[in-house]
């Protein structure tokens, strides 16, 4: 082997597959790109999704009684809280009180109207929400006074009435009958429900998202403090506007509920304690860099190593089978370099391209989920902590498998007997190498010395091990033997492609 | 011819395995000398073992029995030093597209060893000699077919090697184009080189070959100076040799 030889084959390699927009487009831009587009896009989808179902109008078949019972529970739940409220409100913020009154004008002679205000209710004047929206934020902080528990319980009960507030209803009576054949689709035990059945169909039909009874003694029974009113809520899970219909009458009913049970307590001086014998107060232990690898660290080796495959794939077969498919290999053959001088310069600058393509897809990684491409609720609940350690290692930990991909795509590459017979031979590659790479986003997969054997599969571990910031000794020289290996052997293995007429002349 | 023998094939045999365990017997046994200074012609129609012959000769392919030697090397056993004695090209190779004349020349030069010293200097004497200059430094997929014709001579000459193997060189060429080639085998031919090339092209290969050998169904047939073969077939020309001798075996 001559190394000079090697070295100008490489060159001359390089030269020519970055003179090649395809190449580059595989190898620079599309790993640079792809993650912060679509995490961004990702993120935006599940945001405005999550938004849509909040502001959609639903539509809830309830009758009148029932309909003025939900109401009123829903006011009530924010009543419940209002003398108490607004006795802690005009202490702490006097000036928003003030302003709050001169809004409300005439109407401050109901005092309904400014306990509905405090509330959440959307059919005021926007300058008397606007005032009660101040009230309430100075509500929210600790100075308030107000116990923690009924603070939440306010800003649940404002919530639910505002979700009520984009809630249409309408007349069950008005329901069209259900076609036959609906009994038998609903479970068991709501076939003979008559409501259920025309529920059901208007539903699936898209005109309806939920049917709601309220006793029509709900108040009375409630006050009696006897067997709790039963209200039945009929819903279809698998609609997912039925579902939020359901969570909008049912969190409103719990609001009132919870306020219900705050009155109870203190009607008996007692306190929600009471209901609470236990507190645990847990402390995680985990440091924030493996917090971030049981949250989304696994996905990371994953990601790397799919790029490093794809950076090398162009390349590698571009410089096997496309010498074939141009009529070139033969004469490159015909020179003084020993085939494995050609395998090894052809294999420097797969390896090359597929580590820059790893590069680049772990720092447009980093990047994503550091500098506020994703939106900051998103960074929140990801805890990100990336450091830089711990990049530089796992990137050490990419090599071995850019080499193994380095040469496996350039084996397969000569053996094909075209550009298109190669890349039918790298989708399945392709495939086989994906599935160890997925293991690293299982938790629970120990990295034994056995697994280490296993390509792909090990430095995928090993990068999740790293990131989690340890450095198993057994697994990375048993990941780094084993890699070698297998990158000689497909070497070997390509080289020997390059001696062998059958593969060269195929006819 | 007292120069010396630069090609020297012995019982030369190469047998393909097909699909379904058929065996092709492409090259049968075929012998003969090429000496320095001379230009050497095989003649033979389609599928006769031209192009298998001449892989053999430049190593691509290796003989099933017999062998040859290169300049004193034999191609089985040294073939390293085969390579970077021979210049090899045919109508069907082609060049890296993304890379200029220059380039792909100077690649294939440090790669045959050519001194980095001198490389330069001899790529743009080859380039000045083969009137390539003009497009030296464009890409070569932008080139036309004679063009490239001309580099890929270039490409295989660029070490001065003492044997070259053109198989069908002219091929596909215009006149001009095929005129460019013609005078650049004989001036090889003048500088002591030997040219070892295929040909369909009859009145091609009188003009300009010193012998010719006349292949069929991977069996040579005759051997000789175009004068003589027409002499011993009692043949106007080397056509009319050609078409005697191949259809009489036919036959
Ligand atoms: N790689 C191969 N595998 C199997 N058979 C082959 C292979 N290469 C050539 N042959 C067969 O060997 C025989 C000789 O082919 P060859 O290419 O040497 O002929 P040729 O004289 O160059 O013909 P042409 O004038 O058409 O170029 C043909 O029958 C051909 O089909
Ligand atoms: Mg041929």
């Amino acid at each position: 082997m001559n190394l000079g030889t090697i070295c100008t084959i490489a060159v001359k390699e390089l030269r020519d597959v970055t003179r090649d927009r395809k190449t580059l487009l595989f190898m620079l831009v599309f790993p640079t790109l792809s993650i912060p587009v679509l995490g961004m896009g990702m993120s935006r989808l599940v945001i405005s999704q999550a938004q849509a179902r909040d502001v959609a109008k639903v539509t809830v078949a309830a009758d009148a009684r029932s309909r003025e019972a939900l109401l009123g529970a829903a006011r009530g739940a924010a009543l419940s809280l209002a003398p108490r409220t607004a006795d802690a409100l005009r202490k702490l913020a006097p000036e928003a009180w003030a302003e709050l009154e001169r809004a409300l004008g005439a109407l401050a002679a109901d005092p309904s109207a400014r306990d509905r205000a405090l509330g959440g209710a959307e059919d005021l004047p926007p300058e008397v929400r606007k005032a009660a929206e101040k009230l309430r934020s100075a509500l929210d902080s600790p100075r308030a006074g107000l116990p923690a528990g009924e603070r939440r319980a306010l800003q649940r009960a404002a919530a639910a009435q505002k979700l009520l507030a984009r809630t249409e209803f309408s007349d069950p009576a008005a329901l069209p009958a259900a076609p036959s054949g609906t009994a038998e689709r609903l479970p068991a035990g709501l076939r003979d429900d008559s409501l259920a059945l025309r529920a059901a169909a208007a539903i699936a039909s898209r005109t309806l998202h939920a049917a709601v009874v309220l006793p029509p003694d709900f108040a009375e029974l409630v006050a009696a403090e006897g067997e709790p009113p039963q209200v039945r809520l009929y819903y279809d899970s698998t609609f997912p506007l039925s579902q939020e219909a359901s969570d909008r009458v049912r969190s409103a009913l719990d609001a009132y509920a919870e306020g219900v049970v705050d009155a109870r307590l203190s009607g008996r001086s007692l306190t929600r304690t009471l209901l609470k014998p236990v507190d645990v107060a847990d402390r995680n232990l985990a440091p924030p860099s493996r917090q971030f690898q049981a949250a989304i660290g696994g996905f990371l080796p994953y990601t790397i190593i799919l790029f490093a495959f794809l950076g090398g794939l162009y390349p590698a077969i571009d410089l096997g089978a496309g010498e074939k498919e141009r009529f070139t290999l033969e004469t490159l053959l015909l020179t003084p370099a020993t085939r494995l001088e050609i395998g090894a310069g052809k294999f420097l600058v797969v390896f090359l391209a597929s580590m820059v393509s790893a590069v680049l897809s772990l720092g447009a990684m980093a990047f994503t989920l550091t500098k506020g491409i994703l939106p900051p609720e998103m960074l929140a609940a990801i805890e990100v902590s990336l450091d830089a350690r711990a990049l530089a290692l796992s990137l050490v930990a990419v090599a071995p498998v850019a080499a193994t991909f380095a040469a496996l795509l350039l084996a397969v590459s000569v053996y094909a007997r075209s550009f298109k017979e190669a890349q039918t031979y790298a989708a399945p590659l392709q495939f086989l190498i994906i599935v160890p790479a997925i293991v690293s986003l299982l938790p629970d997969v120990q990295p034994t010395p056995v697994l280490g054997t296993i390509p792909v599969l090990n430095v995928s571990l090993l990068m999740r091990e790293i990131l989690r910031g340890e450095l198993p000794g057994t697994l990375v020289l048993v990941t780094a033997l084993s890699s070698l290996a297998l990158a000689a052997a497909a070497l070997a293995f390509a080289a020997r492609c390059f001696s062998r007429e059958e593969v060269l002349f195929r006819a | 011819m007292d120069s010396p023998p630069l090609v020297v094939a012995q019982g030369l045999c190469k047998t393909f395995r097909g699909k379904k365990r058929t065996t092709v017997e492409a090259v049968r046994e075929v012998s003969f000398t090429a000496h320095a200074g001379e230009i050497f012609g095989l003649l033979g129609p389609n599928g006769a073992g031209k192009t298998t012959t001449l892989r053999m000769l430049s190593t691509a392919l290796r003989p099933t029995a017999g062998t040859a030697t290169i300049a004193g090397h034999d191609l089985v056993r040294q073939p390293a030093e085969v390579r970077r004695r021979i210049g090899f090209l045919s109508a069907s190779t082609g060049l890296y597209g993304r890379l200029t004349p220059r380039e792909v020349v100077t690649y294939f030069g440090r790669l045959a060893g050519v001194p980095p010293g001198s490389l330069g200097e001899r790529v743009t004497e080859l380039f000045a000699r083969l009137g390539i200059a003009g497009y030296a430094d464009r890409r070569c997929d932008s080139l036309s077919t004679g063009q490239k014709q001309r580099v890929t001579i270039a490409r295989a000459v660029v070490h001065d090697p003492p044997v070259v193997v053109m198989d069908e060189p002219t091929a596909g060429l215009d006149v001009l184009g095929a005129r460019a080639i013609v005078d650049f085998v004989a001036e090889c031919r003048a500088r002591g080189r030997c040219v070892l090339l295929s040909t369909h092209v009859m009145h091609e290969a009188q003009k300009l070959c010193d012998r010719v050998a006349v292949i069929h169904e991977g069996r040579l047939l005759a051997e000789g100076t175009p004068a003589e073969l027409c002499a011993r077939l009692a043949a106007p020309d080397l056509e009319a040799a050609f078409v005697k001798l191949v259809g009489g075996a036919a036959a």
